[in-house]
């Protein structure tokens, strides 16, 4: 068993590595990377678009529209990593190449080679410049070392540039997703509160559905064929094949209380008052926001695991050892409930591993329609924002997600079935 | 068996934990407005009249200095005396602030514009109604004879909102952070870079030496400029102030704080009234900021929930930007009892400008008469008719509706005689057997627009009609990122945009010859016209308004000629709902902001209309529905000439 | 070679007898109503809305006109003048019909619904928001389109869009799993990586990526949405060629020196095509959902495309036009609900086992 995951891990080393590459590359081909998205930021100012010329933004005056600066451009290029080539780039958000940070600029007059720069927190230091380099002095005069200094290519101008910075082996490897650009937040944190989300609704609808199917797919073999049968298959059907964020969208409306009804709050995953509640009224308000979009989260998920139940308890039904459990004068219950059901839960077992993923799920569709802010938005946001650290962190997740959920699935087989063994 | 139901065990567990954790202290909510500073810095008497401290009125004249006293009969555009402090104000942005900040990396929404507004001042303001340079931060004010170097002296009673009083060090406090390109802001230092480093002439009295002569350069340094504590930054690089006050508020000295504990991040975020701010008493500040809270809930994206939340009385106010919303969707039951009210509120905001941008640069948009075949090919009079309801007015100026249109420019109608007539004599009259137009070479008429899906609906119908005429325009989704770079590497042959409008407008952005060859600037077109950028320089140095006015109709007249956008409507108005409880002065919008911005100073709550709104739909009582149409401006404008400029 | 031949009478048997499995199945198939019901709605439905164009439309069928007779729907374009009406481009038939009403001679035979899924209010007579009634039997949309027209011409791109992404991606899938599966050992390992790192491919960045290029249209997006879509089944291919694999008739077959590629699709394929079939259905709903959400948030095809998606998404915008939202959203439910019904049915049928209580 030890060496079949030893295997396991091992072959998710190229995995990771071919799939971080390979986005890695695509994203820089997609078309408007975060330096144009800023500069579009900047300079949108009041554009917009509607049927009756222009919306807001604009106002008295207005800064943007001719060209920026250079050295404002290659700054925000330095921040967003964009000066060094994309192998470097690579190795830095791995963690294997020193990363920049703290950057400082320095400007040497014409003449001048020394220079005064205020290096934070009002620590003052003196840069001079040498034959061989720059050296940096503290305000009582000791060489300071904590930072290294380069020189910049010069600008038109004639003055000479360089760049005090410091670095460290920041990335994946040493646990870094690194910063989200839009949310100008370590991409954990930025995750961590749609966690939450994920994990409620993957959850509470996993179980939804299981409560839901698995005695349903009992309830349907035992009688198959019937009209029970029959119109239970119909509904499981008919919700299969609804939109589920459409269904939803038309409920909100007419449930939300705003036009029609009002049953159920509008939207959002929580009242906003919800840490003043007490225990109970959490509890409450939690389930009153998670209804609606628990219906449009699980009304497709039934069909799938019913109608797997339902073949797996037939089949089951059907073997040998059933014929000697009826023999034995066992009572037909007591047959179904403890032979055919454990044998039937054996591919649902297999699910089990898929729980895992759910740390991870989210529609973005349902998630816009109840104004939810799950990871179906952040990573369809992030998209269209260019939000690379976050598109890469989101992969690293999902790969690592994948691996554990396959081995948890492989122990759930081999704990309900006995017969399966891994070498 | 049992080892399931134990994963399952843990895995209810895992969900009740994360849906209660976060602790079960109880706080209460907060008492509304607030006091901000422990102990406040008494006033100054140390400092003499002449280098700015109290007194300096009395010296101010003879130093060279001017200010503006508002009259009696002006004041009434500050705000309205029946105006009662207090209540919670809510509305609902699209998006949540990638930062509080209002400077800097990622500052650059309308959100953080809006804070700035709240939280912090400048030197100076600008009348609400005439333009004119009002007192704010500064009382008083200096321009050098050759326009070139100004003075500012600082108000010795202005006071940060935790006490420290507002020193000249402050203003070149900003001005540096500003300059400070780790800030990742390069706008900022091409504003801002057109001034020399600010002065410390006395502890009040500060003083900026522009590089280069533009009457814009007083607005941008007096007005536009926040004014940031010195106190706080003065140990702060660019990165870290960018990175500390993320979702830090800094003291400010505006009407209003914002309170960590009101940020709730993605979800809504609040400001609060400062009982302690320093001008509270002033007569142009007694009735504005009535608020006791200003509550911003972020709904994202999702336009109809939005107006849902509006229905159900979890939004205060809501402005219709669609005018079959505004027809169709506004007749709902509270509507037609009067608790919502409607308005059309006219004022001189700018309404902006928008349409089809050509790309002069290539085919076939170079040549003119396609330019102008495709003016007259768009069917603006019966989209607005069979789309719009009627609610638009055709645009025929890059300032519709303001007064720097210029009124010769032509009024271009749908008119496909001319239009074909233009596109014959440029080689295209012949159709071939699929109904295209093809020229002698055999080519068709073929072009491509890339537009985002929300604008989907205002294109197709352009796109039948240049059917008709054997135009094929090919409609291709794309998304805002890519289409903003095809845009502005010039990678684009028509281009669909709406442009807010400025109230001084700035034409040699988007117009000047030098920026059409480059990328990424607002020359969008392609303009090069050595008349245009003549006028753009002459503009930046004339200081007559008036005379600025006439320049800008200039440039107006020969941007019509060329006609480098097919244009589309505009509306002169804005459309609001809100839920019949506030009181408002009896322009509603003030002249220029023009928009629901102004609800935010100028509005309160009426406990009296809350009170009747109550009662009327605990009781279902009907409320009288106001008139619909506000015109307070134009009719002001109408009877005198006193605020005509 | 003297053994050949039995192999080859085998391998003919063998046809003989799947032959007669398959009938089975098709009889089994056709006894279970709801499923063969279904079947027999959508395929008439499809084949229908092939001739959509003969009746639905804006152009006529046939126009006579100072004796000449003209075929519009075939021709194509015609300009109006050819009629004497003053039109810029195209004929207007609806009005060249009223017109011709009064003159002798001339006649018009319209489809027998004359409205086209693309004419909006910029056509003389057209109007937003007509509420369904005998005109427009599902009303007009926001830019005054005819919702049933556009409603059935998407039918039709919806249909044949997912009906070819299936089975595109299935021919990928099938081989590309059915060689794993039946090689195994280090091609089999290298592959699966390969299909681990393909899988982390962000869609939608491809999509960005693609359209900031070209102009997607109904093929393009059918060989973006294969390039995700094909890695499902080569799990399914791979397992049950895992399994068949390792059976006698494999075995006999590989003695024979049969080739490989013969082995494959000759002798395990047949064996495998249950689980194929049954997914078949459940591919095709995918695949038309898939379409539905790339146009509902802009990424499918292009304007004015009559796409479910755009009208889900424009429906959604005009809640208060019921008509809007129902229409769309009704016509994607049938048709999901008819294709899932056929799909249980052959599930069904194709299920060998024959299932009995004991007792």
């Amino acid at each position: 068993m030890a060496t079949y995951f030893l295997r396991r891990l091992l072959l998710l080393i190229p995995t990771f590595f071919g799939a971080t590459i390979l986005v890695f590359i695509i994203l820089q081909l997609a078309p408007g990377g975060p330096l144009e998205q800023t500069i579009r930021q900047i300079q949108m100012g009041g554009m917009s678009q509607g049927e009756s010329g222009g919306g807001g933004g604009g106002d008295m005056t207005s800064g943007g529209g001719a060209g920026l600066p250079a050295e404002a451009m290659e700054e925000l290029k330095r921040f967003y990593g964009f000066d060094k080539p994309i192998i470097q780039r690579y190795l830095i958000w791995l963690g294997v190449w020193p990363r920049e940070h703290d950057t400082r600029n320095l400007e040497f007059g014409p003449g001048d080679t020394e220079v005064e720069k205020n290096m934070g927190r009002g620590q003052w230091v003196t840069v001079k410049q040498t034959a061989d380099g720059y050296v940096m002095y503290n305000e009582d005069g000791s060489i300071n070392s904590d930072w290294l200094i380069r020189p910049l290519d010069p600008g038109e101008d004639g003055i000479e540039r360089a760049l005090v910075y410091k670095t460290k082996l920041s990335g994946i490897l040493t646990g870094d997703l690194g910063t989200s650009y839009t949310y100008m937040q370590p991409v954990l944190d930025v995750m961590k509160p749609r966690f939450k989300v994920s994990i409620f609704f993957g959850i509470s609808g996993f179980l939804i559905s299981y409560i839901v199917c698995i005695p349903l797919g009992i309830a349907k073999a035992l009688r198959h064929g019937s009209p029970f049968d029959l119109f239970s298959s119909v509904i499981v059907f008919i919700a299969y094949s609804i939109p589920g964020w459409a269904f939803g969208a038309v409920l909100l409306i007419l449930l939300g209380g705003g036009s029609f009804w009002d049953v159920f709050p509008l939207g959002g995953f929580r009242s906003e008052n919800w840490e003043y509640l007490s225990l109970w009224g959490r509890i409450i308000d939690q389930l009153y926001h998670a209804v609606l979009p628990m219906i449009a989260w699980t009304i497709g998920s039934f069909a799938t695991l019913t109608v797997l139940m339902k073949n797996s308890i037939i089949e089951n039904m059907s073997q040998d050892y059933m014929r000697t459990a009826f023999s034995k004068g066992l009572t037909e219950k007591r047959v179904i409930w403890i032979h055919a059901l454990r044998n039937s839960v054996i591919p649902i077992a297999s699910y089990i591993g898929n729980v895992i993923g759910v740390l991870l799920a989210g529609s973005y569709l349902i998630e816009l329609v109840f104004n939810i802010d799950g990871f179906g938005k952040l990573g369809y946001q992030a998209v269209l924002d260019r939000d690379y650290p976050i598109v890469m962190g989101f992969l690293v997740i999902a790969v690592l997600l994948r691996l554990v959920g396959n081995i948890l699935s492989d122990i759930a087989l081999a704990t309900v079935d006995p017969r399966i063994r891994f070498k | 068996m049992m080892r399931k139901f134990l994963v399952l065990g843990i895995i209810t567990g895992l969900v009740f934990m994360v849906s209660c954790g976060g602790g079960g202290t109880k706080h209460k909510p907060l008492a509304l407005a607030i006091k901000t500073a422990e102990s406040v810095t008494p006033p100054d008497t140390v400092t003499s009249a002449e280098e700015g401290g109290y007194g300096f009125d009395k010296v101010a004249e003879d130093l060279g200095f001017t200010t503006y006293k508002i009259p009696q009969d002006e004041l009434q555009y500050f705000g309205d005396p029946r105006a009662v402090k207090g209540g919670v104000l809510t509305t609902i942005v699209s998006r949540f602030p990638a930062t509080m900040r209002t400077e800097g990396q990622n500052a650059n929404y309308v959100e953080n514009s809006t804070l700035a507004g709240l939280l912090y001042e400048g030197l100076v303001d600008l009348h609400p109604v005439t333009l004119e340079f009002i007192p704010r931060l500064a009382s008083h004010w200096k321009i050098s004879d050759d326009k070139m170097k100004f003075w500012f002296r600082i108000d010795p009673d202005a006071r940060w909102s935790d006490g420290m009083p507002v020193t000249a060090q402050d203003v070149v406090t900003t001005w540096d952070l500003h300059m400070d390109e780790t800030i990742l802001s390069p706008s900022d230092q091409l504003v801002y870079g057109k001034f020399e480093r600010p002065v410390v002439e006395s502890k009040y009295i500060v003083s900026v030496v522009c590089k280069q002569l533009s009457w814009r350069n007083f607005l941008y340094f007096g007005a536009s400029m926040s004014i940031l504590p010195h106190h706080i930054l003065k140990d702060l690089t660019g990165s870290e102030y960018l990175k500390d006050y993320q979702y830090k508020i800094m003291p400010g000295t505006g009407a209003y704080t914002m309170q960590e504990s009101d940020i709730k991040n993605q979800i809504s975020y609040s400001v609060t009234r400062r009982l302690d701010y320093w001008a509270k008493d002033k007569p142009e500040n007694k009735y504005t900021g009535n608020f006791d809270k200003i509550k911003f809930v972020v709904v994202k994206d999702n336009p109809s929930l939005e107006f849902e939340k509006f229905k159900k009385g979890e939004q205060d106010f809501y402005t219709v930007n669609m005018a079959r919303m505004w027809v169709e969707d506004t007749e709902f039951d509270a509507v037609k009892q009067g608790w919502v009210q409607k308005r059309k509120i006219y004022s001189d905001k700018p309404a902006g400008t928008g349409g089809f941008a050509f790309n002069l640069r290539k085919w076939p948009f170079n040549d003119r008469r396609i330019r102008y075949a495709f003016a007259y090919l768009l069917p603006r009079e019966k989209m607005n008719e069979e789309m719009y309801y009627n609610e638009y007015l055709m645009q025929n100026s890059l300032y519709s509706g303001s007064t720097y249109a210029n009124p010769n420019n032509e009024d271009v109608k749908f008119n496909p005689e001319k239009a074909q007539k233009l596109l014959a004599e440029a080689g295209w009259s012949k159709r071939n057997q699929d109904g295209w137009l093809v020229n002698d070479e055999g080519q068709v008429f073929r072009l491509e627009i890339g537009i985002p899906k929300s604008v989907e609906y205002m294109v197709t119908p352009y796109q039948q009609t240049l059917k008709d005429y054997g135009i094929d325009l090919q409609i291709k989704f794309v998304d805002g990122n890519t289409l903003w770079k095809q845009l502005m590497e010039r990678d684009f042959t028509i281009y669909m945009q709406s442009w807010g409008g400025l109230v001084f407008p700035n034409p040699e952005t988007s117009l000047k010859s030098e920026l059409a060859d480059e990328t990424y600037t607002n020359n969008i077109s392609g303009i090069k016209n050595e008349e245009i950028d003549r006028l753009c320089d002459q503009y930046d140095v004339t200081f007559s308004q008036e005379e600025r006015v006439k320049i800008v109709r200039k440039i107006d007249s020969i941007y019509s000629d060329i006609h480098p956008a097919a244009w589309t409507t505009y509306r002169p108005y804005q459309r609001l709902l809100y839920w019949d409880k506030f009181g408002y002065p009896d322009y509603m919008f003030s002249r220029f902001t023009g928009d629901y911005r102004s609800i935010y100073s100028l509005w309160w709550i009426d406990p009296d209309k809350e009170a009747a709104l109550k009662e009327a739909m605990a009781a279902g009582k009907s409320l009288p529905q106001g008139e619909l149409e506000v015109k307070y401006w134009k009719e002001l404008i109408s009877k005198t000439d006193k605020f005509n400029w | 070679m003297e053994n050949t031949p039995t192999v080859d009478q085998a391998a003919a048997a063998q046809e003989q007898i799947s032959l007669s499995v398959l009938k089975k199945r098709w009889l089994k198939f056709k006894s279970i109503k709801r499923g063969y019901y279904a079947f027999i709605i959508l395929i008439t439905a499809y084949i229908i809305s092939f001739f959509l164009p003969l009746l639905i439309n804006n152009r006529a069928l046939v126009v006579k006109y100072e004796g000449e007779i003209w075929f519009p729907v075939f021709q194509g374009y015609i300009a109006g003048s050819t009629f004497g009406e003053d039109v810029p481009g195209e004929a207007n038939y609806r009005e060249l019909k009223v017109k011709f009403k009064s003159e002798k001679g001339n006649w018009v035979i319209m489809p027998p619904y004359p409205y086209g899924p693309y004419e909006d209010v910029t056509t003389a007579g057209n109007k937003m928001y007509e509420e369904p009634g005998r005109g427009h039997w599902f009303g007009t949309d926001n830019t005054g389109r005819d919702v049933f027209s556009r409603l059935l011409y998407g039918f039709n791109i919806s249909l044949s869009f997912a009906i070819l992404f299936t089975i595109a991606s299935y021919l990928i899938g099938v081989s590309i799993g059915a060689m794993m599966g039946y090689f195994g050992g280090k091609f089999d390992l290298i592959t699966q990586r390969f299909i681990e790192i393909w899988a982390t491919l962000p869609f939608l960045f491809v999509m960005i990526i693609i359209s900031s290029i070209v102009r997607p249209n109904f093929f393009l997006l059918i060989v973006i949405l294969t390039l995700f879509g094909w890695i499902g089944m080569t799990y399914y291919m791979r397992a049950e060629f895992y399994r068949e694999k390792t059976k006698d008739y494999v075995a006999a077959a590989i003695s024979m020196g049969q080739t490989h590629k013969k082995i494959i699709f000759k002798h395990i394929l047949p064996n495998s095509l249950v689980p194929i079939i049954t997914y078949f259905p459940f591919a095709v709903i995918g695949g038309i959902g898939s379409l539905v959400g790339l146009d509902f948030l802009g990424f499918g095809l292009p304007p004015p495309t009559p796409s479910w998606g755009q009208m889900v998404s424009v429906g959604l915008q005009n809640m208060v036009k019921w008509w809007m939202v129902l229409a769309p959203l009704g016509a994607l439910f049938t048709t999901l609900l008819l294709i899932v019904f056929i799909g249980e049915a052959i599930r069904e049928a194709f299920d060998p086992r024959v299932y009995s209580r004991l007792r």
